[in-house]
């Protein structure tokens, strides 16, 4: 009788916990297909009617598939060339044998130890005095901020990996470039994995960086354009709120999809990092 | 072999691409912000040495640094005290075995995946005064009079705001913690249960200091994430009112690209460099396992 | 705040005609606006050639540009959202940029619009990069100086002297607000004001007239209070309307010296007791119950859009304003100034006006044929009479176009700023946007209870230390 009523307060402590974190998100998201007007009078309760207003402005009046589009292409971009920089360099780390390789590991790690934040005067003005194009800039600036925490994740899993597969190849003839990539990268799966998620996941959710250095409207990330709606456009309470839910819906998706996937990389990223 | 791992032209091959890019993006304006800070600069016209008076300035007669230091302590605090012992609790309870428990806890964890505007924008609604969901609860509950202006409230602001990224993080520190428990050796947990230990000791005693060094990842992530906060203030209160959710963060970007003072920009950047940095090696201190 | 207002103006369309505009003000506009001393005998010139001007017009634009074929590149800079449908002066912008490009096909045109209030920040680091675009949208007086003084900023005389008919339209009280040592820099695009909007209906429905003092508007403030109506709305979550009350009071109370040496000429004296008054003054009027009572959460926007709603009697706005009131009221919206305080040495005739959007080439263009080409067109009267039949206030004078497109109001407020006795500039303009932003921060304060003593010595602070 009592594990019963034990049972009965858990069950319902974890629905108390799931419904705060789905109820905001749930009203987000009922009130996203409602008038301007319903939404101030009835705030709450489903929509009367199903107005598809807010979704329709986005897509066709605002262009947010661009905007989509664009932080795709900087969150993948800046993936793909961090996990390559930082494979590389853990492999010459921990592998090859050269006097400095602590020294520029430890130089590569004081990274984690700098808020990129801090640097956003110096870096804004070299990349205006120099003239780089801004989303390149913008692209250079996301790897170099991912690489040090690839790096640490990376090393410490290479460390924990035995020699006797390189030395075997090695034996039967490859070359250095020939272990990397057929042995050592495979092997790095599960770390690249959490680069991976990591460096997306920060990519696609910032917003200080490319509200800096964008300059052109057509090279807006999806963060740039859900935060111009708290500013001139703040009284269309269905654009603001379909506009919300337009730059939820791709991490919801990823997240559920690999959902263990994400948890491990980032729980072990934050650990680890 | 040996000789294969020495080769210089691989080693500087496989080097050069993360040297070069974190070095031009790291520590080299890590070293120009030093030399810009000592500059008055709007870009345009010529740079004008003014030695420390940038730090002179800041400590004396800029009464709102000293406003957004206190806030970014603020901030830092209420998100530890909104944040780990909630988490903490949270790890326990759904770490006990019991169906559903890993549904639960992907549910709690689901807002860390989302964007900081995108959060930040939903609690901005939230918060409305007029359309928003907090004072509509208070309402129907028959409460009117503790109905507010959260975010445009001196007393509130900075509690909504910490609340909000409070909503947002508790469920990851929490996986964090639960990482840490999974890691705790089953048979010291079985033998405390032996002994006839409860929950709370359980907690107490097996639990918590085998949780030492994830506790110290986890507040020096919120510690350090303080420093970083920009979005959430950004989106929600734009530093107001009267400078009161003012952060260090949002106070550089004003200084630099709104009011075009680049060099104090730089100087309240280093600010928050050293602060940044002192602050977590004095937990990692303080934490260090002895 | 100055960028969010400009921000504001960009995003709604503006009716009325120019400001001093169309007809001659004749030597009449007794404006401060520093060097002003030219306007009479410019302004007989301008009479003159307007006749010919309005003829020839348009050939002639397509003419000069057309005879002699431009190529290369042109590169084109603005602020402006063109994705916000409501952004009328963007939109206008976009086209008559589509148009000059048609008209010169061997001339590539660039055009980068840069939404929101991250223009100024854009566009200074571009030009502090030499990457200057041949032409692009810039500020005027106290924001434009360190453009000029950097050389970053071409004078347009020549460009008026092989344009005689863009000179013919030019204002000259906009174009000597970007006048440095004699030499013209800038031609600002709109004119602006700030004022009261009022709704006639509830004005009537409640037997009340349009105030003469502060004290017939406290009475209005009673009346409306006793039925149940907001009186005025104004959203000040962000702060920058609150200031425009204040400055409004403030002129009342204390005329316009205090405002020159300290606001003009940035002789940092906030915690002068006529600082303070007007403070206290504002503060009596929060506290008599004129605002809307979520003043302090609401932003603008949401502000005018309650009044749009029929939910307020008045909303104290720019002029900037007025075509979406327009929309949504139609004749029932009519404006005034605020009104006059007992003993105060200020005047209602004095209005809070200001020039905006101007437009400037960059020294570094290569193409100088092609970018004087442009402006010129941009300010040709062809293209300003399609710009002030959108709804907008141009700043250029002499522009026939057809007023039937322009509402009553419009005139209303040409008018009312045609009479002006003297021009304030919204401070934050001249004060910059370092402690024109603290001006705002020290209003809301105001507004919403804080010590107005405690908080103009705290902006006297700011002040020293920003303008050290």
């Amino acid at each position: 009788m009592k594990k019963r009523i034990v049972n009965i307060i858990r069950y319902f402590i974890f629905l108390l916990l799931v419904s705060v974190i789905l109820f905001p998100l749930g009203f987000i998201l009922t009130a996203s297909f409602k008038s301007n007007t319903e939404i101030f009078n009835s705030p709450w309760g489903l929509p009367e009617e199903i107005s598809l207003k807010g979704y329709q402005a986005i897509i066709e009046t605002y262009n947010i598939g661009r905007n989509l589009t664009n932080s795709l292409l900087y969150s993948t971009g800046s993936c793909i060339v961090a996990i390559a920089a930082a494979s590389m360099a853990s492999y010459a780390i921990t592998r090859m044998r050269w006097r400095f390789s602590k020294a520029a590991l430890n130089y590569l790690l004081l990274g984690i130890m700098v808020p990129i934040h801090s640097l956003l005067v110096p870096l804004y003005i070299s990349v205006s005095k120099l003239g780089l194009p801004s989303p390149a800039a913008l692209l250079l600036i996301y790897i170099a901020g991912a690489i040090p925490t690839a790096v640490f994740i990376m090393t410490g899993f290479l460390e924990s990996v035995p020699y006797e597969l390189e030395e075997a190849a090695v034996i039967d003839g490859a070359s250095i470039k020939k272990c990397f990539f057929s042995i050592i990268l495979p092997l790095l799966k599960p770390s690249i994995a959490t680069v991976g998620i990591l460096t997306f996941m920060n990519v696609w959710n910032d917003l200080l960086m490319g509200l800096i250095f964008l300059k052109n409207q057509s090279h807006y990330t999806i963060q740039l354009f859900i935060a111009q709606f708290k500013g001139s456009h703040a009284t269309n309470y269905p654009v603001l709120l379909a506009s919300i839910i337009f730059s939820a819906i791709p991490m919801i998706i990823i997240y559920l999809v690999m959902s263990d996937r994400l948890i491990d990389g980032i729980t072990q990223g934050a650990v680890k990092g | 072999m040996d000789r294969m791992l020495r080769d210089k032209k691989t080693i500087i091959l496989f080097m050069a691409p993360a040297i070069l890019i974190f070095t031009l993006v790291i520590p080299v304006p890590l070293a120009a912000s030093i030399g810009l800070s000592f500059f008055k600069w709007d870009l345009l016209s010529d740079a004008k040495f003014v030695g420390v008076k940038n730090f002179i300035r800041l400590f004396t007669s800029d009464r709102v640094f000293g406003t957004t230091v206190r806030n970014t302590f603020s901030y830092m605090l209420l998100s530890v005290l909104f944040q780990i012992p909630l988490a903490y609790c949270l790890s326990i309870f759904l770490t006990r075995g019991k169906r559903f428990e890993k549904l639960v806890r992907n549910t709690l964890f689901m807002p860390a995946v989302l964007s900081g505007t995108a959060v930040s924008l939903m609690f901005y609604f939230i918060y409305h005064p007029e359309v928003g969901l907090v004072n509509a609860v208070l309402k129907l509950m028959g409460k009117p009079e503790l109905t507010r202006f959260w975010l445009a409230d001196e007393n509130t602001a900075m509690v909504c705001v910490c609340l909000a990224v409070a909503w947002q993080f508790v469920g990851y520190h929490m996986l964090i913690y639960v990482t840490g428990i999974i890691a705790i050796p089953l048979d010291i947990i079985e033998a405390a249960k032996i002994d006839g230990a409860n929950v709370w000791q359980l907690a107490l005693r097996v639990i918590t200091p085998n949780m030492k060094p994830v506790l110290r990842v986890s507040l020096v992530l919120i510690m350090t994430s303080s420093f970083k906060s920009f979005d959430s203030i950004y989106v929600m209160t734009g530093g107001g009112p009267a400078h009161k959710t003012e952060v260090m963060a949002s106070y550089m970007y004003n200084k630099a690209f709104l009011n075009l003072k680049y060099g104090y920009g730089c100087a309240i950047g280093l600010m928050l460099f050293a602060m940044c940095l002192v602050v977590s090696l004095a937990i990692q201190k303080i934490l260090a396992d002895r | 705040m100055m960028k969010k207002k400009i921000a504001a103006i960009l995003t709604c369309a503006m009716v009325l005609a120019g400001i001093a505009g169309c007809g001659n003000s004749a030597g009449g506009a007794q404006s401060d606006v520093p060097a002003d001393s030219k306007t009479e005998d410019e302004q007989e010139t301008e009479t003159e050639n307007k006749e010919s001007a309005d003829s020839g017009e348009t050939a002639s634009v397509s003419e000069a540009s057309g005879g002699d074929e431009l190529s290369g590149t042109l590169v084109f800079w603005s602020g402006g959202d063109l994705s916000n449908e409501t952004d009328l002066t963007t939109k206008w912008i976009k086209e008559t940029v589509d148009m000059f490009a048609e008209m010169h096909p061997n001339l590539k045109v660039e055009q980068t619009y840069v939404p929101g209030g991250d223009y100024l920040t854009k566009i200074t680091t571009e030009i502090a990069a030499d990457n200057a675009p041949d032409v692009f949208q810039t500020w005027l007086s106290g924001r434009l100086e360190p453009f000029v003084t950097a050389g970053q900023v071409m004078p347009i005389e020549h460009m008026l002297e092989s344009y005689p008919e863009t000179a013919a339209i030019m204002n000259e009280k906009g174009l000597n607000l970007g006048t440095f040592d004699g030499k013209k820099y800038a031609i600002p695009l709109v004119a602006s004001g700030e004022m009261v909007f009022y709704n006639k209906k509830v004005f009537e429905e409640n037997g009340i007239n349009v105030p003469a003092t502060y004290d017939e508007l406290l009475e209005i403030v009673e009346t409306l209070k006793g039925k149940g109506i907001t009186p005025c709305n104004l959203g000040i979550s962000d702060p920058w309307p609150g200031t425009i009350p204040y400055m409004m009071i403030f002129n009342r109370l204390n005329g316009n010296d205090l405002y020159e040496s300290v606001v003009l000429n940035k002789e940092a004296d906030f915690a002068n007791e006529g600082f303070v008054n007007a403070g206290n003054k504002l503060q009596e009027l929060v506290n008599s119950g004129m605002f809307i009572e979520t003043i302090a959460a609401i932003s603008q926007e949401e502000a005018q859009q309650k009044f749009m709603a029929g939910e307020s009697a008045m909303i104290i706005d720019g002029s900037w304003a007025a075509p979406n009131y327009i929309a949504a009221l139609g004749d029932d919206v009519g404006v005034f100034n605020f009104p006059e305080i007992e003993g105060g040495k200020g005047s209602a005739d004095d209005w809070l006006m200001n020039f905006d959007n101007a437009y400037a080439i960059s020294p570094k263009t290569q193409n100088v044929e092609a970018a004087e080409a442009l402006l010129a067109f941009m300010f040709s009267e062809e293209r300003q009479a399609a710009y002030a039949e959108t709804g907008a206030i141009i700043a250029c004078r002499n522009v026939n176009y057809d007023k039937s497109k322009v509402p009553a109001l419009t005139r209303d407020i040409s008018e009312a700023f045609e009479s002006a006795a003297y021009s304030i500039i919204p401070w934050d303009n001249p004060l910059g946007t370092d402690v024109g932003a603290e001006l705002n921060n020290t209003t809301r304060a105001v507004i919403t209870g804080e010590d107005p003593q405690e908080a103009f010595e705290a902006l006297q602070d700011y002040a020293l230390d920003a303008w050290e």
